[in-house]
């Protein structure tokens, strides 16, 4: 740890530069969040939200004006589609979860199910950039950069903002990009692999890095002797430091050798593995420990996954990458009193259509007129289910769900109201939510 | 479906159309004033100002209280200087050279050299780069490569390093493609390059077709915060909140960008990019000089050809024919001649012609006729001659005594025969160079398919032109008594009938003969000109706008392009005085240019030029919202200074590099950097990315100074890039940072770590952030220890000793000689360093301390920062 260090006798670092300090709204319920974001389209009637009567009107044409199928050849005609798993009560609260998420839906009394999401766009790069950033065509900060903005950091050895994601998403790194906000509210990618940060590893021995790191400090002291006041130059000495921290303490966040076996068990975890969506579950949960203010993680990237056209059949494997991690996640962070002030976000970009141009097509399209997500953790009521899609789960019935609403009840959680978190740009004040959003209240404990 | 602003319905009053002199703009705000005259103002210490500009900075500070901080010293000069100007350090000689000319010229001999160099080009290219948010990808869901937008990155570094008038900077950039046609024809190329500006326009969604109203947005928002400092873009939806721009005025532009015909940069839905713009550069035209001499040669040949068969003119006419039978022939029908067979006996005399000709009426398709045409000497040796019989497939010899005749004017032998016609087995064609008039022979003794056609067995068919009709010529090998047998028939379904007529021809035959070799040498001049055609050189492309068909825009309400409002006539804002695009000019670019730098808006483009020039070399611009120039941007620091700034650049001819030699030269620029009290100190200032990278490569003596050109991107033959699989890389190379390619949809990772310029949208300013992860690149990047490894090498044979080295390193990365406590640190670091290292040998192991020591100060303040 760099408290510890020799290198910088009388430094005491205090913040990440640039960083503002904490400077929430109000009193907020959650200190850190860890978003889950499932890439693809995951289908919600084969999830989250039972249809009996899909299942019933199977095979039934129905007439929409639905934009996947609008001038589309061979989509003159549509058909509902069953959905393809079965659907169980679990929990003290019955909520009913499909058999795709058997481990999930041992925790639907932490999780407040919102089963009447939309979206704006159809598309996935417009749809999951819109998810992240609130804007559906344009760059702009991420949900994360917002919220690490607003809040600041709680350890100077860490970036407030990280991504874990094996693959590019989507709209690639505008996903996690600060856009206009200062830089150093952007998401620090990690890739689970040799070298998850760029950068992170030192490449000469730790007591020749000391040694060229003194020798710098000690230049840079010349230099700033001279030019004092310089708020900047000084701040550029302690980013020296704690590039330094986090090359011991990345690593450290992301060696697993301490946790128990108990504890890797819950993720689905093997003793020495570094890759999978069960790292990056435990990796968040290490992560927010150590007071990281946003921790993003995505399941695939831009292909390979819940994107099934072709074969429902293929949402089985990628249930069952993300199921047991995160119902592991969930259960580890409760345990650990975590839960009480970390707010847990699973979602995707879109839903996916409860019909398809013929009833056998085994795959099924886009579909952003429903969808489900779920919120967990502080702040959240927890056993509850949000909302209601039309009996076939083609349109939101009640208490309708925007993503922009999404974002005010997020940052609602975080102690910042959407509407005050603003950053002046381009001759306007800017807002993760634009012009919309309100908060979700009935889904706040 | 997108809300892009906050930017809610405020009534703003529209203004009067007034015509309006030239940089006067109606409107209260302070930027759409003219520019003031402002005296220059007197100052208490009259000894300070070394320019004019610095009395007004000097009165300033005069009436805060407040003095500048006094002179810097020659070598901090000398490399704030280089680095304002080329984005480089001075070498150890320049700065050897500058610190011994004590000549009162000394500063401004060196202003003069960095301006007169390349590099001065690339660094200031790179700041217009940024304003113009410049990327090398389209930015839709595959961000798929725009391999031909570098033309325009270069062309604005040259125009920077040609010090192109800044007005015409502007025309150029919106209207280039329009202003080619002023000549000089060697600029035409640079000018349609220019509209890159607009060109490279972000692209969005699945189709970008679907999506251009948020291009056009993009191009309208970017021209006004780039030329007009106003962010026009807020008007799409709604009446600006704050400036008086109108929804209206936003569709008057949006309908000249309509009027233009942006390049297809390629997309998911449909990948091959069109519509980009040939251009002649100088590499093309060294390329196509040799093809363009072999061409005209072809040319000429052809018209030889002709003029020689034109010759012949007269002895056609001398060939008076004599008909001797004709008829009409309905579609589908047969006629036989002779109705008996006395009537077909003739006596020719040898060489003597017998002409058969078929013409079309109203439409020439569809006309193939049948032609069983048999020919029977009745004395001597009886022998016969049958059309169909008479033909061979084998080019060499063709016709025997018969002759297909092209009759659209006078008689032109068909002697190209065309083996094409040989893939349906059976088939023999004979043509001139167009396809028709033609003879077909099905040369087989079964029935052939041709096309829509079944031909006979031994069957004969000649097909009239578009032009006129077809004929066959008999030129008799004998004199005597002949008997003539002759069927013709409509054999093409749906033809409207021909026209036929037998005559004789007495001399044509022999004219016909003298016409063969002029017909074969036309022939082969026509084959000649085709194939020096199909080897015309590639024509350069430039990522670059053309006019389209001039429309105008109807309002998109709430910028909702499905539910249009009202049709809106292109204009200027009504700000500019809102004058209307002239019915005949086209889409109005070329007036909107002119606007911007001639007429009403004028003043406004050089202030918010000028700003962007003093932020460049005193780090904040007057305005400090230099892409806002609006109600809702900062008013400027000193309006007298900008005004009197604005004035001098129109004085100058808009010379951006006169405006460069102001500014340097000033007392205020070459202030201290340090803080002293209530002194006004020079802002001390961070190396750009690009300078970062530029620094470590020029030391290290591994910078390419060759300026890039094309990426190399993947073919766009096989584009087959998506949102699932989108187009994605990082080219390596030694040259300057502005050569970089940049792609929308992924930061390139060293720009974005040291605050690059976003692609996605005009970037004014560049923050200057402090991050550990960029301490973490000087720690650990490959880059930055294989520059050190570099240079240590270089040093190694520069400088005979350890101390000497370090003594010239410290003088190329800081400008100055090292001092006594360097040389103590130094000696320390590399004993305990090579202490450290004990298994490496001689000189890796001097090399190997020495990089150690450079990568230390690789990551000093000193380096990164400009006092």
């Amino acid at each position: 740890m760099v408290a510890g260090s020799s290198l910088f006798p009388g430094l005491v670092s205090q913040l990440l530069a640039g960083l503002p300090a904490g400077r929430a709204h109000f009193a907020p319920r959650a200190k850190r969040i860890i978003f889950l974001f499932m890439s693809g389209g995951v289908s919600h009637i084969d999830t989250w939200d039972p249809k009996p009567r899909l299942a019933a009107d199977h095979g039934k044409e129905v007439k929409l004006n639905h934009p996947e199928i609008e001038n589309r050849p061979g989509y003159e005609r549509i058909f509902l589609k069953r959905p393809g798993w079965k659907f169980e009560k679990h929990g003290q609260c019955g909520t009913e979860v499909s058999e795709l998420f058997p481990h999930m839906a041992g925790c639907v009394d932490d999780i407040a199910l919102i089963r009447s999401m939309h979206t704006s766009h159809s598309n996935h790069y417009n749809a999951t950039l819109g998810m992240h950033t609130g804007s559906f065509a344009f760059a702009r900060p991420s949900l994360g950069s917002w919220v690490s903005y607003g809040l600041g950091s709680e350890n100077a050895n860490m970036p407030s903002f990280i991504v874990l994601a094996p693959k590019t998403p989507y709209a690639g790194s505008q996903v996690w990009a600060s856009d206009f906000l200062p830089a150093a509210h952007q998401g620090t990618l990690v890739v689970p692999g040799a070298e998850p940060v760029a950068n992170i590893a030192p490449r000469t021995p730790r007591s020749q890095q000391e040694r060229e790191l003194a020798a710098m400090a000690a230049l840079n002291r010349g230099h700033l002797a001279t030019r004092s006041g310089d708020s900047v130059l000084e701040a550029r000495l302690r980013s020296f430091e704690t590039a330094f921290g986090m090359q011991m303490e990345v690593p450290e966040v992301f060696d697993f050798a301490k946790e128990s076996d108990a504890t890797l068990g819950l993720y689905g975890l093997q003793r020495g593995q570094t890759t999978g969506f069960g790292w990056q579950c435990l990796a968040a949960r290490r992560l927010v420990e150590r007071g990281v203010r946003c921790v993003e993680l995505i399941d695939t990237g831009s292909s390979g996954n819940w994107d099934s056209h072709g074969n429902m059949q293929e949402h089985v494997p990628l249930a069952k990458n993300v199921d047991q991690p995160i119902a592991g996640l969930l259960r580890d962070l409760k345990s650990r009193g975590l839960l009480e002030d970390t707010l847990v976000v699973w979602t995707t970009e879109f839903g996916r259509t409860p019909f398809n141009n013929t009833p056998d097509n085994s795959g099924r399209e886009h579909h952003n007129w429903a969808f489900s997500s779920w919120l967990a953790g502080a702040g959240v009521k927890p056993g509850i289910v949000h909302g209601e899609t039309d009996e076939y789960g083609v349109r939101v019935a009640t208490d309708a769900v925007h993503v922009h609403d999404f974002h005010a009840t997020i940052l609602h959680l975080m102690g910042l109201n959407h509407e005050q978190l603003t950053f002046r740009h381009s001759g306007r004040d800017y807002r993760l939510t634009d012009v919309e959003g309100n908060v979700v209240q009935a889904v706040l404990a | 479906m997108f809300r892009l602003h906050v930017c809610l319905l405020a009534l703003v009053p529209t203004l009067p159309l007034l015509a309006v002199p030239a940089g006067a703009i109606a409107g209260g705000h302070w930027a759409f004033q003219p520019l003031a005259s402002p005296p220059v103002p007197a100052v208490r210490d009259a000894a300070w100002p070394k320019t004019e500009p610095d009395n007004f900075f000097l009165a300033r500070l005069e009436q805060e209280g407040r003095h500048p901080a006094p002179s810097t010293d020659r070598r901090t000069l000398l490399r704030r200087v280089t680095y304002d100007l080329t984005g480089l350090p001075p070498t150890v000689a320049e700065l050897d050279a500058f610190l011994a000319d004590t000549s009162p010229g000394a500063f401004s001999a060196a202003v003069e050299r960095l301006l007169a160099s390349p590099a001065y080009g690339e660094k200031w290219g790179r700041e217009w780069l940024d304003v113009a948010r410049y990327a090398d990808t389209a930015g839709e869901t595959a961000d798929v490569p725009l391999p031909h937008a570098w033309r325009y990155r270069n062309w604005i570094i040259q125009a920077f390093n040609d010090d192109l008038p800044y007005d015409e900077f502007v025309r150029w950039q919106l209207a280039g493609d329009l202003l080619a046609a002023d000549g000089p024809p060697e600029q035409a190329a640079d000018k349609t390059v220019a509209t890159g500006f607009l060109a490279v326009a972000r692209r969005f969604g699945f189709n970008i077709e679907q999506d251009i109203h948020l291009t056009y947005e993009d191009a309208i928002d970017t021209t006004g915060k780039a030329f007009m400092g106003l962010t026009l873009g807020c008007a799409r939806c709604h009446d600006h909140k704050y400036d008086p721009v109108s929804t209206r005025d936003y569709y008057g532009l949006y309908g000249i960008l309509q009027s233009t015909r942006l390049p297809y940069s390629g997309c998911e839905k449909s990948p091959r990019p069109r519509d980009l713009v040939a251009i002649a550069t100088p590499e093309g035209r060294r390329l196509r000089t040799p093809w363009e001499a072999e061409k005209t040669a072809a040319d000429a040949a052809v018209k030889k050809a002709e003029a020689d068969l034109a010759a012949l003119a007269g002895d056609f006419a001398a060939s008076v024919p004599v008909v001797i039978a004709q008829g009409t022939l309905a579609p589908g029908a047969a006629a036989t001649w002779p109705p008996e067979e006395a009537a077909g006996r003739l006596a020719v005399a040898e060489g003597e012609t017998l002409q058969l000709t078929i013409l079309p009426r109203a439409n020439f398709g569809a006309d193939a006729t049948g032609l069983d045409w048999t020919i029977s000497e009745t004395g001597g040796e009886k022998r016969q001659w049958s059309l169909a019989g008479g033909f061979t497939p084998d080019p060499a010899h063709p016709v025997g005594a018969w002759a297909v005749l092209d009759v659209e004017k006078d008689p032109r032998l068909c002697l190209h025969y065309d083996a094409e016609f040989e893939k349906t087995p059976g088939m023999a064609a004979w043509r001139g160079v167009d396809l028709w008039p033609s003879l077909l022979v099905n040369t087989r003794t079964e029935p052939v398919k041709f096309q829509t056609l079944t031909m006979p067995p031994r069957s004969a068919a000649v097909h009239p032109g578009p032009r006129g009709g077809v004929a066959v010529a008999w030129q008799s090998p004998v004199g005597g008594a002949i008997s003539i047998r002759l069927v013709v028939s409509e054999i093409d379904p749906g033809g409207d009938g021909v026209d036929w007529k037998l005559e004789r021809r007495p001399g044509l035959g022999a004219t016909l003969e003298r016409q063969r070799p002029l017909v074969l040498a036309s022939l082969e001049a026509v084959k000649k000109l085709a194939e020096t055609a199909r080897r015309e050189p590639a024509a350069d492309l430039a990522f670059a706008v053309a006019e389209a068909k001039p429309v105008n825009a109807r309002i998109q309400k709430k910028g909702e392009p499905k539910d249009p409002g009202a049709e809106v006539p292109r204009k200027l804002p009504d700000l500019f005085g809102g004058a209307l695009i002239p019915d005949a000019a086209g889409s109005g670019r070329r007036e909107l240019a002119d606007w911007l730098t001639r007429g009403p808006a004028r003043d406004l483009t050089a202030r918010v030029m000028v700003n962007r020039l003093w932020q460049g070399h005193f780090g904040e611009g007057l305005v400090t919202t230099p892409n806002d120039f609006g109600t809702r941007g900062q008013p400027p620091s000193d309006p007298a200074l900008l005004d009197f700034l604005a004035g001098k650049f129109i004085a100058s001819g808009w010379s951006v590099k006169a405006m460069h030699r102001l500014l340097l030269s000033s007392a205020a620029w070459q202030r201290d950097s340090a803080v002293h009290d209530t002194a006004s100190a020079f802002p001390r200032r961070r190396l750009t990315a690009e300078e970062i990278r530029d620094t470590l490569l020029l030391v290290s003596g591994t910078l390419d100074r060759t300026p890039g050109q094309a990426h190399p991107f993947p073919a766009e033959t096989g584009w087959a890039f998506t949102q699932h699989g989108p187009f994605a890389a990082v080219y390596e190379s030694n040259r300057r940072s502005v050569y970089l390619m940049v792609q929308r949809t992924r930061r390139h990772p060293f720009l974005a770590l040291f605050d690059g310029a976003d692609p996605n949208t005009s970037t004014p300013v560049r923050s200057q952030s402090t991050v550990p992860t960029q301490a973490l690149y000087f720690l650990n990047d490959p880059f930055v220890h294989s520059q050190a490894k570099a240079l240590a090498a270089r040093l190694q044979q520069a400088a005979p000793d350890e101390d000497a080295r370090l003594e010239l390193a410290t003088r190329e990365l800081y400008g100055r000689p090292a001092t006594d406590e360097e040389h103590r640190l130094m000696a320390t670091f590399l004993t305990d360093t090579a202490a450290a290292i004990p298994s490496l040998t001689e000189p890796e192991r001097s090399i190997e301390t020495r990089a150690a020591w450079l990568r230390v100060l690789f990551g000093t303040s000193e380096l990164l920062y400009v006092d």
